[in-house]
């Protein structure tokens, strides 16, 4: 047994004994105390890995409090079914709704700025029917609900940004692992692009350096990366089911260059090979070291 | 009073081909992108839902965000998107796109983006392939995509029919481009040939050209061709792998005259390599064990440039 063990066993002991009934609840309080970086939750349900992978990082009250006005951000980018892996997993968004829900959460709200046709992306990614079921208010992006943020980042001085997102007591991003043409990958950061207005492309002639301006300026509270599929090719759209790879992850943390930089390796790839990852671990956003991270592995 | 016999001759050679251009659009100066996908529909059942979109360089961001940066370098031009809905069934619907390169072989290049060596291939445009959820081709300078929405499956013959009726609005085009017959040697892997715009192998100097797989003698590795405008411009190409290779590679053999000059070493991101310099060609042969058997892959690269500049 060592220290960590022996303390936890201590204090959960005694406050069993002291409080009875509170013991769960205490357990999972202090996993969250010993700061886990990472959760990665493999199994065979999206609702049930989601879980466990926030219950690894010590449950969602950990993260959402009573009357909370939560923004929870999935990829809903493009006109295609779960399968195709181009949009999060319907799944992993309506579970991690109703966790927030069962914390007490006031709202939750479930948005992105879409690609193309919004009305045919949040129907067929299959987010629109599962985050209404459990209680989600899903709405197609407003043009009139930016505002322009003062972001004074490396590349962006100042950028209009969904206000919705960022009057949010907690904004939890939950993009899907994927292939990108231009940033190879797209992971939590880049799907932050999602509560970005105006013209986005052009964000792409500084790519890096933007995500990192922009990832600084929303900071979620959770990100939950969607690895049930992953598009392994032809991304950021895909259509072809011979790119997806199954995969049965959810990855949970709070530092977006940890969860990049782990989402990298589920591509054979290195965080180290991602230039975002890269500016965002030199600007002190989060480490990409993964050696340097306690990453906690669930099998459910 | 005039002699009008030389006159309506004229005239009606002009009416013919004025005739001619407008029953195939395709055909007719200016062809408006727009009009290349089907204005109403494609099949009895399939129709087109609202209308043709179009995008250019600055909005393609908007229908392909994450994705237009592949396009630019085949100097992309134009685009025209069109969803046909199934009457039968509103959730289904073929997500038509068709985008305008600078050539047949820009064309090509972003259409060998996308093909796999496996895939099934149809008789359209110049090549093309359908799987169960996509079908693309390309035709003259034209990449056109399909895509099923709502399934994730479609018949094959569905597809074939909207992609029939886009090929018959196009420019005929004379197949595939030119410059990929150099590296149709035995070896080839067919349907293996990719045109990269820029930065071939990642390497910044070796600004375009064609890669391929090849196998021989149970042996696989991948050869390219570089096509520069001069020989000067393939010298310095060359020079500049080969000024590459001595700061990062290893066992660099360097032979040949200053018409063509032929490199052998371990380079740090492809293992082994025999690259050689002809001529305005630049060929080579990349992630290769034994070297014999590739000098003999380069000498038909070689020979088929040599037949080239012949003819």
């Amino acid at each position: 047994m060592d220290r960590r063990d022996f303390l936890k066993t201590t204090i959960v002991t005694g406050i069993t004994l002291a409080i009875p009934g509170n013991a769960s609840f205490l357990i999972k309080a202090l996993e969250a105390a010993e700061k886990t970086d990472l959760v990665v939750a493999h199994g065979l349900t999206p609702a049930g890995i989601t879980k466990a992978a926030i219950d690894g990082l010590g449950g969602i009250r950990a993260f959402i409090s009573r009357g909370d006005i939560v923004v929870v951000k999935p990829n809903i980018g493009w006109d295609r079914l779960p399968e195709y892996a181009a949009t999060t997993n319907p799944e992993v968004v309506s579970t991690v709704v109703a966790l927030c829900y069962e914390a007490g959460a006031k709202q939750v709200k479930v948005f992105d700025h879409s690609v193309v046709d919004p009305r045919r992306c949040y129907k067929q990614s299959g987010i629109s029917v599962a985050a209404t079921a459990v209680g989600g208010i899903v709405s197609y992006i407003d043009d009139r609900k930016f505002r322009d943020v003062k972001l004074s980042g490396v590349a962006l001085k100042s950028w209009p940004l969904y206000t919705e997102a960022i009057e949010a007591d907690k904004f939890i991003n939950i993009p899907i692992a994927k292939t990108h043409g231009l940033s190879t990958l797209t992971l939590g950061m880049k799907n932050l692009m999602g509560i970005m207005g105006s013209s986005r492309g052009r964000i792409h002639q500084r790519i890096d350096g933007s995500l990192v301006d922009i990832a600084m300026a929303i900071k979620p509270t959770l990100i939950i990366l969607d690895a049930v599929r992953i598009l392994t090719a032809n991304g950021p759209q895909g259509g072809d089911l011979s790119d997806v790879k199954q995969l049965n992850i959810v990855v949970a943390g709070r530092d977006q260059v940890a969860v990049d930089a782990f989402g990298a390796t589920l591509f054979a790839l290195k965080g180290a090979t991602l230039g975002y990852v890269v500016a965002g671990h030199k600007a002190g956003l989060g480490t990409m070291d993964l050696s340097k991270l306690r990453i906690k592995k669930i099998n459910v | 009073m005039h002699n009008n016999s030389h006159i309506r001759p004229s005239f009606l050679f002009i009416f013919l081909i004025i005739i001619m251009a407008l029953s195939n659009p395709a055909h007719a100066a200016g062809l408006s992108i727009k009009d290349i996908l089907p204005g109403k529909g494609f099949a009895e059942n399939w129709v087109i839902e609202e209308k043709v979109k179009l995008y250019d360089k600055d909005t393609l961001f908007d229908h392909i965000n994450g994705e237009a940066e592949l396009y630019f370098p085949y100097g992309f031009d134009a685009m025209a998107t069109a969803s046909y809905v199934n009457k039968q069934n509103p959730d289904l619907s073929i997500v038509a796109d068709v985008y305008r390169m600078a050539s047949v072989l820009d064309a090509f290049g972003i259409y060998s983006n996308y093909r796999k060596t496996n895939n099934l291939w149809v008789a359209i445009g110049a090549e093309g392939f359908v799987s169960s959820s996509q079908l693309m081709f390309y035709q003259d300078r034209y990449f056109v995509r399909l895509q099923i929405s709502g399934a994730t499956s479609l018949e094959k013959d569905i597809f074939l029919a909207c992609a029939r009726a886009i090929s018959g609005n196009l420019p005929a085009g004379s197949g595939p481009p030119k410059e990929l017959e150099i590296l149709k040697i035995p070896a080839l892997v067919q349907k293996s040939e990719r045109y990269l715009a820029q930065s071939l192998l990642g390497y910044v100097f070796f600004r375009k050209g064609i890669i391929a797989d090849a196998a021989a003698q149970d042996e696989k590795m991948q050869i390219f061709v570089i096509h520069e405008d001069t020989q000067a411009a393939a010298r310095k190409t060359f020079d500049q792998y080969h000024s590459y290779l001595q700061a990062e590679g290893q066992g660099i053999q360097m032979t040949g005259n200053p018409a063509c000059m032929q490199v052998i070493a371990v380079d740090p991101l492809y293992g082994g390599v025999l690259v050689e310099q002809s001529g305005r060609y630049i060929i080579g042969a990349v992630r290769i064990k034994n070297t014999s058997i590739a000098k003999q892959l380069i000498d038909e690269l070689h020979r088929r440039i040599s037949a080239d500049a012949g003819r």
